[in-house]
């Protein structure tokens, strides 16, 4: 959470995480060099440079995109979370590296610039068996960079969280030119029923993880029908609602999350206004909603960030009656207040 | 959510059970992260044992030849029979250029003509499966001088061998005998493209099922070089038409293009016409 900006808000988690992530990082380059000049000793340096970060950036990205679905399935793994954009920029910095090479090593020193020759020398662009792959990963790199260019919160504010989430969606855009980059490239060349076979089980598994966690995240979702005469809708016992935590309720295209605290219950937006997260998957903690992606805060009664901070959510009526909660779709204005049902 | 304990980032520490969680998942996934790279360093091809002798410069004496093929012919050593044996040199430029411009240049600053001169000359040697190049890497500062070698010494008349129909690769020399490893197939078509476009010679490799290689040099059927028409078939497999001549230690393909150059891989765009050579 923040009032103002700065480069990043480091804390003490922050820092262990990227401290493991470099020391990470190091360890699978020094061991990926060693074993690559072990075996293969006539590999040229340009060549096992290009190798060590092409294939350290796939890893990466798989990474990133498994830990989305991993924390929705076990929230154990909201550590792996909580810092994913640094984990992000540093996949970019790692992936430029490897684009950089390829286009000195490959395009560089001849009659045409590197980055025109890069689209014209290669030209089967109706082919695809001879599509020029190396186009593909620099689009990938693009939008890797865009990613990366704007992974600050000050984009996230001014770009608008919406178009901001939008933007960082295109991860999936980079991951399928990825894919085809490689497919296209060195499976290709080697026809290699190890490479088909390892591709296959990768995007597999970032799709089964993604498919799974859509799966939980749909039946811990209400579906509301069946509203009284004032436009409210049954959700569920009040005893339903685990103490500190929330039930999901969706109706009228409002996507809401409603907290049972200190015998009361409350009804809020269930979209973090930082990036987006699933508020409703969050815990009461000194008596805010805290967000499970990144700990932003809000109090349940008026959807407001404690102060100094500004973020604000809409807030819900809600009702007990006979035991059962209630809640009504309209939407207040971010922030406003209103009473919790006590129960 | 699975369990009672909640964790936030911007705490001090995290909750004992996610803490240890987390330490079990990152050794994980770090094992799994070199795993996949080391399945992927004992599963890739590989390397030509092909040398490009970066930061290294040597000087070679010869005879300079700019026709029809930049190239040093240096004496390699003498037969059984005490005869002179030669050793042609590929000469090319730095990065992805012809030596042409360099000798050109060398020309011009010594106001005299080069070709078919004795000189001495230095570069990088790139060298691979018998064949030799040198890469003039300081430009005009290449040239270190005239020597007294005498060209009727040097000059022997092309041999012809006759027509056949070639099938194999065209590459780029410079980068197959070892400015990169590795350097043939698509991955490496953008870079062949851009060295044959700077005006390096094109080679052609033919190649047995049991992987017994020989190099040819490719020019059009008139003797001059087809650079731009074959620069859209680097790293294809093809066949065509051609008459062969042998230059010294060289092999010379002279390409009859009008009949055709024909992709025979992959099987998707196999042309299955065969050229009838000689005709």
């Amino acid at each position: 959470m923040s009032v103002q900006y700065s480069t990043v808000q480091w804390n003490r988690q922050k820092r262990r995480y990227d401290r493991i992530m470099l020391v990470s990082i190091a360890v699978y380059l020094a061991l990926f060099a060693a074993l690559q000049l072990a075996f293969y000793p006539t590999v040229s340096p340009e060549t096992l440079i290009i190798r060590a970060t092409g294939t350290l950036a796939l890893i990466m990205l798989h990474f990133i995109l498994a830990i989305g679905p991993l924390s929705r399935i076990d929230s154990r793994f909201m550590p792996l979370l909580y810092n994913r954009r640094h984990l992000g920029v540093t996949l970019f910095l790692i992936a430029a590296v490897h684009g950089l090479f390829n286009i000195i090593q490959f395009h560089g020193l001849g009659n045409e610039d590197p980055l025109v020759s890069l689209f014209t020398s290669n030209t089967r662009y109706g082919s695809p068996g001879d599509f020029p792959f190396q186009v593909l990963g620099f689009f990938a790199l693009l939008i890797l960079f865009l990613m990366a260019a704007t992974s600050h919160d000050f984009w996230l504010k001014n770009l608008h969280p919406k178009v901001w989430k939008s933007l960082h969606m295109m991860v999936y855009a980079a991951y399928a030119l990825l894919i085809l980059h490689v497919m296209l490239g060195v499976v290709q060349l080697d026809q290699s029923p190890l490479w088909i076979g390892l591709a296959g089980l990768s995007m597999a598994t970032v799709i089964g993880l993604h498919l799974r966690a859509g799966r939980l995240e749909k039946a811990g979702q209400h579906h509301l029908e069946n509203a009284d005469q004032a436009g409210f809708f049954p959700v569920c016992t009040a005893d339903e609602i685990p103490e500190n935590r929330a039930k999901i309720a969706l109706v009228d295209g409002q996507n809401i999350a409603i907290f049972r605290y200190d015998g009361k219950i409350s009804a809020v937006s269930n979209i973090c206004r930082h990036q987006h997260g699933p508020l409703g998957e969050g815990k009461v903690v000194d008596g805010c909603i805290t967000c499970p992606w990144h700990g932003y805060q809000y109090l349940p009664h008026n959807g407001q960030s404690p102060p100094p901070y500004t973020e604000k959510l809409e807030t819900y009526d809600v009702m007990i009656r006979d035991g059962m909660v209630w809640v009504n779709p309209q939407p207040y204005p971010e922030g406003t207040e209103r009473p919790p049902a006590l129960c | 959510m699975t369990n009672k304990e909640f964790y936030i980032g911007w705490e001090d520490r995290a909750p004992a059970g996610v803490a240890a969680k987390t330490r079990q998942v990152v050794l994980v996934l770090v094992a799994l992260a070199v795993v996949a790279g080391a399945v992927f360093i004992f599963g890739q091809r590989q390397f030509a044992n092909s040398t490009f002798e970066l930061g290294q410069l040597r000087t070679l004496e010869g005879v300079l030849f700019t026709d029809p093929i930049p190239s040093l012919k240096i004496l390699a050593g003498k037969d059984a029979s005490g005869q002179n044996q030669f050793q042609r040199v590929l000469l090319v430029g730095f990065g992805k250029h012809s030596a042409l411009p360099t000798l050109t240049a060398i020309q011009e600053a010594q106001g005299q003509e080069i070709d078919g001169k004795g000189v001495r000359l230095e570069g990088q040697l790139i060298y691979y499966d018998g064949l030799l190049a040198m890469e003039l890497t300081k430009g005009e500062a290449a040239f270190k001088g005239f020597t007294d070698a005498n060209l009727q010494d040097y000059f022997t008349l092309p041999k012809d061998l006759g027509s056949a129909i070639f099938q194999g690769e065209i590459m780029d020399p410079k980068c197959y005998l070892g400015a990169m490893r590795p350097a043939e197939g698509k991955p490496h078509r953008s870079c062949a493209i851009r060295c044959i476009a700077g005006g390096i010679p094109p080679l052609f490799r033919s190649a047995t099922a049991d992987d017994q290689r020989q190099y040819f040099f490719l020019l059009g059927y008139d003797g001059r070089a087809i650079n731009g028409e074959i620069a859209e078939y680097m790293a294809d497999d093809i066949l065509f038409c051609g008459r062969m001549e042998k230059w010294d230690d060289w092999l010379i393909v002279k390409m009859d293009t009008g009949k055709g150059i024909h992709r025979t891989n992959p099987w998707w765009k196999k042309d299955t016409s065969i050229p009838m050579c000689g005709s």
